[in-house]
């Protein structure tokens, strides 16, 4: 299969993604997909284009699907195979079974679950930012989706809003889209309120508060 | 001064959530995409217990992948339609349709369908460019995972005029959507 062939390619990435490359040429097409950004672009360009196609009237899956989904995901602990002999067996591995859930799976549920997240976004969409909230840990989990340009002398610096009191700085925004960052606050995050961004000089205000008012603003949910 | 957003739950907001980790959200998206991703497996597969199978299998890549998602790409119904249509294709690899296995009589009409659905998007224009027999390959091909044999019996027609359909078809849509 000789790929360099532009028409070849585009055509081969749009029977691919129609579901007619079959059999051994699909596998072959998805080895040399790994490697080629041009392949991986029309392919890009073929999900998009017929995406639309895939518009049917909706049809409701079983209920226990979605527990299904989580069980694979490994949020529920696996269920317990049979066999007991003794009637008084299984109430005990049971009991022994839900100590120990307790004592292995609360404090990694509680690590990787965040109370609540929002998004902090301009208007126009070109600064999208994502936050996870954990009150227990005290930190923010970020997400930089996009952020606008700016001249080489201005940073993205973002705020904690906090009751009666001034926004306490949480560092620059990451240089790059995609970027993910653990963030622990100074400040205890059950009083804060939001999340705001504003435009400073580079390398982040010189007095330590903002110095321009916030492009976006968000407040954290009541609880 | 900007207003305060709005934190609105649309699949976009959702799958940004899930991104981070966000059980919750990821509950919620799936609340408000499962019926229409369901959908699109059991045209494909045409049998309620694998459409299940796949459907588990996209969530499952929902939940991975969903930090590789980008908004300026697209939509995120088609990125996560797209996601269960490959998982569908992959386990037609792996089990292939039985012949009179199917469960799933009362679908509407594909070609209908497909005259339905692309009534907003750039897929219409450009779909009035295919000629018939074009349209009706590439939407049955794209909805129901057919192959060019399952094509060529469907449309009673020889394969080498089913293959060249979709083939001729692809290129004017390629032609139209990049003009």
């Amino acid at each position: 299969m000789k790929l360099e062939n532009r028409q070849l390619q585009d055509l081969l990435a749009g029977e691919y993604v129609l579901g007619t490359l079959r059999g051994p040429a699909r596998d072959r097409f998805e080895r040399y997909l790994q490697d080629s950004s041009e392949l991986q672009q029309a392919v890009a360009f073929w999900e998009t284009a017929l995406a639309p196609l895939a518009r049917c009237p909706a049809q409701e899956p079983p209920p226990q699907l979605l527990t299904a989904i989580e069980k694979r995901l490994g949020w529920h602990p696996a269920p317990q195979a049979g066999g007991w002999k003794l009637p008084w067996l299984p109430s005990l591995a049971f009991a022994l079974v839900a100590a120990f859930s307790v004592l292995l799976w609360a404090p990694w549920e509680a690590r990787l679950v965040p109370d609540f997240s929002v998004n902090v976004a301009t208007e126009d969409g070109a600064l999208q930012l994502q936050a996870a909230i954990d009150r227990t840990h005290n930190w923010i989990d970020l997400r930089l989706v996009s952020r606008p340009p700016l001249s080489s002398d201005r940073d993205l610096e973002l705020w904690l809003l906090v009751e009666g009191e001034a926004p306490v700085s949480l560092g620059l925004l990451p240089e790059h889209d995609g970027s993910v960052q653990r963030i622990e606050a100074r400040v205890s995050l059950a009083r804060a309120q939001g999340l705001a961004v504003t435009v400073e000089p580079a390398g982040g205000s010189p007095t330590g508060a903002p110095t321009t008012a916030p492009i976006a603003v968000q407040l954290f949910p009541t609880t | 001064m900007t207003d305060f957003p709005a934190n609105s739950g649309s699949a976009e907001d959702l799958l940004a959530k899930v991104a981070l980790g966000d059980r919750n959200a990821f509950r919620a998206l799936y609340e408000a995409t499962s019926p229409h991703l369901f959908a699109v497996a059991l045209r494909i597969l045409r049998k309620r217990e694998w459409a299940e199978e796949a459907l588990q299998d996209a969530y499952v890549q929902i939940w991975n992948k969903a930090g590789t998602f980008r908004p300026t790409a697209g939509s995120a119904g088609a990125w996560m339609s797209t996601i269960v249509r490959y998982r569908a294709l992959d386990h037609l690899r792996r089990k292939p349709r039985e012949e009179q296995a199917e469960e799933y009589h009362d679908l509407p009409d594909t070609q209908d369908l497909v005259r339905r659905l692309i009534d907003t998007t750039d897929l219409q224009v450009c779909f009035e460019d295919l000629t018939a027999e074009q349209q009706r390959a590439v939407g049955l091909a794209y909805i129901e995972g057919l192959s060019h044999a399952e094509l060529s019996d469907r449309l009673d027609s020889p394969l080498g005029t089913v293959k060249s359909w979709v083939r001729r078809g692809l290129q004017a849509l390629k032609e139209c959507l990049t003009r």
